[in-house]
């Protein structure tokens, strides 16, 4: 008799040993976990869990839970230490919500249970997920995703996620079927720094091209001159830049810009004071004496057309500039397309320098008229800081001069002088 | 002694690694100073120009200077300033302020390339700061880009670490000419009838009829000039009275009325009544017939006589030259006829 209860003592001491748990769990292959975001204490983050069934039972019930060690995350392991950050209220899984599923069987999506059951209770660093859908599995890849996570807070630091699948909803051990054990890191963010130094390159020359596609140069250091000749004026016709006859050296303006001043970059002009009395700035005589009043036909200063735009006639005295178009021939870092409604240009003609057409229907021309101030003044001409895009890549602004003389107009070599200048702001 | 000198090692390179430390530290503390611009009022090489800084401020740091560097290599605050050849700052003036002001330049500071700007250390104000400074001498030679690095400091002379830094640019360009040239013209037509501007032409001779003692008869043609010759320009009558062979019709030496039964030749350019021929002058040119020529009612011919002129470069005017011929009773039959060529001079 004392031999029987030994032996029924000692029977029901192995009995648990007989019982299948967890090392009779089926092993979930070829698993991880993906961030979208592995900053420490990053709100809203999505956690990707993808991993393959061993069995092929129905799964209605997912529980994942973090652990500081992969031990911790097993079914007989030891205690879990949720990971630093992912305990408490607000923080790790508490907030996560059910994103999307792939390759399950069954057409009913999991949802986070905030209530749980059993072997299942939700926590910070607890995540329990449950559907009613009882189709058998096939031991084939999946994928599961959560968002509005927050994760861990320390820095780079491994933590682990287990995942168990349970044939039911409420978690009962015994429903327990797979496991597999997920590991991910949250890292210091890496900051890299570089700078970029401002940038402009201006240059103002004398080109043959007479267009808004041909290249004037590759760059500043292809612009050269420091003239144009309009060439014998008659007061039957308005000599316009390129003038090729009479003497005319068949040049236009040219004026090009590269910056990248984010606030845009401005050209402008002023008027050069020559040597003589009044009318200084406009296409004179220099060294002579002109009439102190406007609009005289007399003296050796042909008159200016002023600040406003003017369509010149032949034989009424008249001396101006105007912005034909952008050219760009020489931009590489963008595409830049003048005129029209697919003006593509960062820099555009100001108003009274605009050649042709209007401020986004623009032609490439000189029909709108010209314009000069005298004074000396600086006048701004052309801009970015309109453009959405205010960078300009050595763009460059096709400058038309003319002049017509009076009948009048006193015989003599003329000249008027300019000065360009930018003004990036960055 | 070795132990000694691994001391000073060991000493030099913690002073070192502070040093590196302190200035890393002060760099990293630096915030860009944005919105930040140079207005140049001439680009023109080696110019005495006004330069118009503008940016804004983004910290209250303690502000005791600013410094304005001019460089021609780089904007960077990492590379070394090469200063642009033959830029001068060093007699520029500060003429105006706002924002964070109470500056005033620190000559000993400030060198050929570099204004240094000092105040009383203060906190700086977190705001849109501007500084204008008069007679700089640009740079001798054209360049498509030229540098201010511009940072601020806690101390008064720009030493130390630097606040908040920025660059900005500018271009220098040499002078761009536009040239033509007005050729010298004269401009002369003459017909029966010409258009002020001598646009249009028509005609060459006048039939002034058959010739009585009992009345006067006339004729007209024009001519228009103008020239763009300062001193203006001369016109001439050259010709002969009217003649039928050996026969002629005295010609008026001087301005004379019309007295029909003698013998007279003679012309003006005016509007006359007796007899009712001619026209005044028209056009926007400052051109008068000659005095001689200018009576209405009152002839003369000479040839060779200026009978026309302006002394000053002129625009259009046309002249009507009205011609007057009497005969007395007496006067031999035959066509009479004469030919008058008019001849514009000017002085180039």
């Amino acid at each position: 008799m004392p031999l029987l209860a030994a032996l029924i003592w000692i029977g029901l001491w192995l009995m648990p040993l007989m019982v299948p748990q967890a090392s009779a769990l089926g092993q979930l292959t070829s698993r991880s976990l993906t961030l979208s975001s592995g900053v420490p204490s990053a709100t809203g983050v999505s956690y990707s869990f993808t991993f393959t069934l061993a069995s092929t039972s129905q799964v209605q019930g997912l529980k994942f839970l973090a652990c500081t060690s992969a031990v911790s995350t097993y079914p007989s392991g030891s205690s879990c230490t949720a990971p630093a950050g992912m305990s408490g209220a607000g923080n790790g899984f508490l907030g996560a919500t059910f994103s999307s599923q792939s390759g399950w069987q069954g057409a009913t999506n999991f949802a986070v249970d905030s209530t749980g059951a059993n072997d299942c209770i939700p926590s910070a660093n607890v995540l329990c997920a449950k559907r009613t859908d009882t189709t058998s599995q096939t031991a084939t890849a999946r994928t599961i995703t959560f968002g509005g996570i927050k994760n861990p807070s320390a820095a780079n630091t491994p933590f682990y996620v287990g995942v168990y699948t349970y044939t039911t909803v409420n978690y009962t051990a015994g429903s327990r079927v797979d496991f597999g054990a997920t590991a991910s890191a949250v890292v210091q963010s890496l900051t890299t720094a570089a700078s970029v130094a401002e940038v402009l390159n201006f240059c103002v020359g004398a080109t043959t091209v007479d267009d808004t596609t041909t290249s004037v140069a590759s760059d500043c250091t292809g612009v050269s001159g420091t003239s144009l000749n309009l060439g014998t004026l008659d007061s039957s016709q308005i000599n316009i830049s390129p003038w090729s006859t009479d003497g005319g050296d068949g040049n236009n303006g040219v004026a090009m810009v590269r910056s990248n001043a984010g606030n845009g970059v401005v050209v402008a002009y002023d008027a050069i004071q020559q040597s003589g009395s009044n009318h200084l700035g406009t296409l004179r005589i220099s060294g002579a004496t002109c009439n102190p009043t406007s609009n005289t036909f007399t003296d050796p200063c042909i008159n200016a057309a002023g600040p406003t735009q003017t369509v010149f006639t032949p034989g009424t005295e008249m001396f101006g500039m105007t912005i034909a178009g952008i050219n760009s021939g020489s931009t590489t870092s963008y595409s830049c397309t003048y005129g029209g409604p697919g003006n593509t240009c960062d820099l555009e003609p100001l108003a009274n320098y605009l050649g042709g057409g209007t401020t986004g229907l623009e032609t490439y021309g000189t029909g709108n008229g010209f314009a000069w101030d005298e004074s000396g003044s600086v006048v701004n001409i052309a801009s970015s800081a309109s453009s959405t895009v205010k960078q300009v890549d050595d763009e460059a602004l096709i400058l038309k001069f003319a002049a017509t003389p009076s009948i009048t107009t006193p015989f003599g070599q003329y000249q008027a002088k300019t000065d360009m200048i930018a003004v990036p702001t960055y | 002694m070795l132990n000694k000198n691994r001391s000073l090692a060991l000493i030099a390179v913690l002073i070192s690694g502070i040093a590196v430390w302190l200035w890393n530290t002060g760099q990293s503390s630096a915030a860009i100073l944005f919105q930040r611009s140079v207005v140049i009022s001439t680009a023109v090489p080696s110019a005495v120009a006004v330069d118009s800084f503008q940016f804004n401020v983004p910290t209250a740091s303690v502000l005791g200077s600013i410094v304005f560097q001019y460089c021609s290599n780089s904007p960077s605050f990492y590379q070394a300033c090469i200063a642009p050849v033959g830029l001068d700052v060093s007699a520029a003036s500060l003429t105006s302020q706002f924002g964070n002001t109470g500056f005033s330049i620190d000559a000993a500071d400030t060198t050929a390339n570099q204004i240094v700007l000092t105040r009383p250390a203060a906190a700086g104000l977190i705001t849109t700061s501007g500084y204008v400074f008069d007679n700089v001498t640009n740079p001798s030679a054209a360049s498509p880009s030229t540098f201010v690095k511009i940072s601020t400091y806690s101390s008064t002379d720009g030493s130390g670490s630097y606040n908040d830094t920025g660059a900005v640019a500018f271009a220098i360009q040499n002078i761009f000419s536009v040239g033509a040239y007005v050729p010298p013209f004269l401009q002369l037509c003459v017909a029966i009838i010409v258009a002020p501007d001598c646009s249009t032409m028509s005609g060459d001779s006048i039939d002034l009829g058959t010739l009585s003692s009992q009345h006067a008869n006339a004729g007209q043609s024009q001519f228009a000039t103008a020239t763009n010759d300062p001193t203006g320009y001369i016109v001439y009558a050259l010709g002969n009275t009217m003649t039928s062979g050996n026969n002629t019709i005295s010609a008026l030496s001087l301005p004379t009325p019309s007295f029909p039964g003698t013998a007279q030749f003679g012309i003006n350019l005016r509007a006359n009544l007796l007899p009712p021929i001619g026209q005044d002058p028209v056009g926007l040119g400052t051109a008068a017939p000659t005095a001689n020529y200018n009576i209405p009612n009152k002839f003369m011919f000479l040839s060779g006589d200026s009978i026309a002129s302006s002394d000053l470069t002129t625009n259009y005017n046309r002249m009507t030259v009205s011609y007057l011929v009497n005969v007395p009773a007496s006067q031999p039959a035959g066509v009479y006829a004469t030919t008058l060529t008019y001849v514009a001079t000017v002085q180039f």
